[in-house]
């Protein structure tokens, strides 16, 4: 049994050893991240964190000294203007708080911000994972609270309101409060109408009886003009765009129940034949509101809504001006302006390089996590990290005109172009809404002619009666009970057509890097030549791949005993150096063998290969060894693309990597559709082309070039380890690593499904045994108040199954 | 029963009493957070007074229950 890290629960690497003691008993860890994590959480007297959580923390990113000097860059006062209201001292600002995993790790940041000297409030909402923090200036820093958030694993970022979060705010607190309106009215409306219903004419002076309805008139007007006012809008919409919806009968029987009754009130004679529905009125849309909240409630929920591509570039820029180094807010800059990237910085804006070598991890763009060369001339985008040395570029794009920003642009645009999902749901009310409109005016008719006084109750009892609660209920219960079942197997579903959309999907499209593997290079296999013995061989490279901060380092990293000195890096080509009085090359072919021709027998190569050879002090290059790298698969990798071949579903791999390591992958796995070297332009186009096919797409990615893709498909799914821009703008989020949950998922959606079509049988065929019996006015209010209550809660039990 | 044409009117004026109260907590932005206290509770510091586990082993609180 591998042991797993007792912060990220992640697989703890083979021979790495770091333990602490926490609440008396020894944890390991997988990484100096961790443990420096739990290290600070112990000291703080916090470890209760540990027994609190219901969510294994994420794996911290590395921390280095320039992301630090970046934290520290956010004291600046020119900077804080944007995002900083002092008052009397008093400095606040709004941070919005990354991998917050569960409701202890608000709880953890909460206790050890607090304790901080000259914080006066720190205090994070549950749902927005955004936080208040005020402090004084004079005795604390901004810095010192970045710091420490970060030294507990998390990221915090300062954020400001605009006017559409405003908004959304607003719009949230007035949902509430329709709610609270109607839930009030609906009690007191109960209370009074109770006594009409079961006392009956003999037991109540009618001077009562107007009294009642008086009241119940006056506290149902706000519910039906204040509460039911989202309804009324939508109806008015519908009938704009004729198109049907639940919400036009919905309106039709608030309106025309509402008006009735005042009706009654207002002008007839008092006798108890003629009845109110006030009552009826009020709790019909106190439970159509709270429905409706809660579907809210669930798709908002740890999507942080406030995330902007801002967070992919940073917010402080260094400049070389005359006077020397100078620190600069991004938006300031300028075109022309020359730009100071240290080893570990992002480039905050586009330009080309001036001066210095380095190499730089373009991952976050392209997907492709080989870092690329870039020298003088070269053009570096904005959101790139250096990975070597430090380098001058000017300027030739502002951050607001960068690559990034035009990949966010074509999102918006993908957005708007995507195929537009019609619900199920939305198809079957659409006909029964027609249905009962149709069958209510024929009825009305009909009585007509029988009875002319009787028209207007007769309809009115069908709308009632008909009354589409439990087909209103029908979807969005069965979404909610799969949401919450899919979210605690770490499946977030974003948006409402994730489900209709899983069961049509025909072709499902992976982005390779990140989420078929891993995203890091390892050894896969080792050549040797002219008598070396493979142990020696490891030994030597790990010894050269020690000085070097290339990802390919990292690979060799397990076998590493010593180091070699003298080591001269040729960038771009590979590495050379002395151990134990030998000297060795390790690099590319050309490179270790100094141009000349092998005369062993090369492999075709597949992957990333890196070769090793002895230089003897004649300059003679003798091959020692073959390393071949290749990115590992994920563990459930192959079994989750088996399982959805099975299913009769495509598979694609469309990659921004080159070509060599894809169809290494897709070899592995088995997939034939495979294109590499994609840019985010091509891919959207290959989706687009499989959309004209008819098929039905699905997109599972995880970087800032698959957002395009990932919004032109009909289905996205970002990975947990994506961008948060990506994750905001997919319809379904993976928030572990286990692709399992991919197939989990497509099968619920598939029992999902069968209980949405099981509920709107049940609640089609009750409204349609019920419509003649109400159409031949044979149904008092009351029966048909409680037929609709048991019809509903009818449909909420077959919906919870979904959560086993 | 006449009583009720002045009590009516009376719990109205109470229930307009409550709605206000209740705008102005959410104005106040008391339902912003609808988890936070909820969850909030369940975190207090009371490691301390919990009896040890040495002492009475069948009402030891589940300390290791959420095996991370």
């Amino acid at each position: 049994m591998p042991e797993t890290c007792y912060h990220c629960d992640e697989l703890i690497p083979r021979g790495f050893n770091a333990v602490l003691t926490i609440s008396g008993q020894q944890q390991a860890f997988c990484c100096y991240g961790c443990l420096a994590i739990a290290e600070t959480i112990v000291s703080g007297g916090l470890e209760n964190f540990y027994q609190h959580r219901t969510q294994v923390s994420e794996r911290p990113d590395p921390f280095n000294q320039s992301q630090q000097d970046e934290i520290h860059l956010y004291d600046d006062k020119a900077l804080q203007e944007d995002f900083v209201t002092i008052n009397e001292g008093i400095s606040e600002t709004h941070l919005s708080i990354g991998s917050i995993t569960c409701a202890a790790c608000i709880w953890l940041l909460e206790r050890e911000i607090n304790n901080i000297e000259g914080i006066h409030r720190f205090t994070i909402n549950h749902t927005s994972h955004r936080a208040i923090l005020t402090w004084a200036d004079n005795e604390c820093s901004l810095s010192t609270v970045l710091l420490k958030i970060r030294k507990l694993g998390y990221k915090a970022h300062p954020y400001q309101d605009d006017l559409a979060k405003k908004q959304a705010q607003i719009e949230k607190r007035m949902s509430i409060f329709r709610i609270a309106i109607a839930g009030i009215a609906t009690m007191q409306n109960m209370m009074f109408s109770l006594p009409l219903y079961l006392g009956g004419a003999s037991s109540i002076d009618p001077e009562f009886i107007a009294l009642f309805r008086w009241v119940s008139l006056i506290m149902c007007t706000p519910v039906v003009f204040f509460s039911a006012w989202p309804f009324l809008k939508a109806a008015l919409r519908d009938v704009q765009t004729r198109h049907l919806t639940m919400d036009l009968p919905v309106s039709i029987a608030i309106l025309a129940a509402y008006s009735a009754s005042s009706y009654i009130t207002l002008f007839s004679s008092i006798n108890l034949e003629s009845d109110v529905y006030f009552d009826s009125v009020a709790m019909f849309t106190f439970f159509l509101l709270l429905g409706r909240f809660f579907e809210m409630q669930t798709r908002h929920k740890h999507l942080n809504s406030d995330v902007e591509f801002n967070q992919l570039l940073p917010a402080t820029a260094r400049v070389q001006t005359p006077d020397g180094e100078i620190s600069k807010p991004a938006h300031k800059i300028e075109i022309g302006d020359v730009l100071i990237i240290h080893q570990g910085q992002t480039a905050p804006a586009d330009g080309i390089v001036l001066e210095g070598q380095s190499r730089f991890d373009e991952s976050a763009l392209t997907g492709e996590f080989l870092p690329i060369n870039k020298t003088v001339g070269s053009v570096v985008n904005g959101g790139t990290a250096n990975v070597e040395n430090t380098i001058l570029i000017a300027t030739t794009a502002t951050p607001k005109h960068s690559r990034v920003a035009a990949i966010i642009r074509m999102l918006d645009q993908a957005q708007h172009e995507k195929p537009q999902t019609v619900q199920l749901a939305d198809i079957v009310a659409s006909y029964f809404v027609a249905f009962v409109l149709v069958s209510a005016s024929i009825a009305g008719v009909f009585w007509y002619f029988i009875e002319p006084e009787a028209v207007f109750s007769t309809v009115l009892s069908i709308l009632v009666v008909t009354c589409p609660c439990a087909l209103s209920l029908a979807t969005p219960t069965a979404m909610t009970s799969v949401n919450t079942f899919l979210r605690s197997k770490g499946l977030l579903m974003a948006k409402g057509h994730t489900i209709e959309a899983m069961n049509s999907t025909t072709d499902i499209i992976f982005d390779k890097t990140g989420t078929l593997t891993e995203g890091k290079l390892q050894l896969s296999n080792t050549n040797t030549f002219n008598q070396m013995n493979e142990s020696n061989a490891l030994t030597v490279a790990a010894a050269l791949e020690s000085h070097s901060r290339h990802p390919i380092a990292n690979a060799f990293k397990p076998y590493f005993k010593e180091k070699a000195n003298q080591v001269e890096t040729t960038l771009g080509y590979g590495l050379q150096g002395s151990l134990k009085g030998k000297t060795y090359r390790l690099g590319n072919i050309a490179f270790a063998l100094n141009n000349v021709t092998p005369r062993d027998k090369i492999d075709e190569p597949l992957g990333v290969h890196i070769f090793l050879s002895e230089v003897s002090g004649d300059k003679q290059y003798t091959l020692l060894a073959q390393f071949e790298l290749s990115d590992t698969l994920r563990e459930e990798s192959l079994s989750c693309v088996k399982s959805f071949q099975a299913q009769g579903i495509q598979v694609h791999i469309l990659s921004g990597d080159h070509l060599n390591s894809v169809q290494h992958i897709a070899h592995q796995l088995g997939i034939k559709h495979v294109k590499a070297a994609q840019s985010p332009e091509q891919k959207l186009n290959y989706v687009r082309k499989l959309q004209q096919e008819n098929k039905e797409v699905a997109m599972v990615g995880d970087g800032i070039n698959d957002l395009p893709v990932l919004s032109g498909a009909r289905l996205s799914i970002a990975m947990g380890g994506a961008s948060d821009i990506t994750k905001l703008n997919s319809d379904a989020v993976l928030l572990n690593s286990h692709m399992s949950v991919l197939n989990l998922a497509f099968q619920s959606a598939n029992r999902t499904r069968k209980i949405i079509k099981q509920n709107m049988t049940w609640a089609i065929g009750y409204n349609l045994l019920m419509l003649p019996l109400a159409a031949m006015g044979m149904i008092p209010p009351y029966f048909a108040a409680l037929g609709m209550s048991l019809s509903s809660l009818v449909v909420v039990f077959n919906s919870l199954r979904l959560k086993s | 029963m006449e009583i009720l044409f002045i009590l009516i009117p009376v719990s109205i004026a109470f229930v307009a009493l409550a709605i206000w109260i209740f705008g102005w907590a959410i104005k106040n932005g008391q339902y912003d957070d609808l988890e936070g206290p909820a969850h909030s509770i369940l975190f207090d510091d009371d490691a301390d007074m919990i009896p040890d586990r040495n002492d009475k082993p069948k009402t030891k609180p589940a300390k290791n229950s959420i095996k991370p």
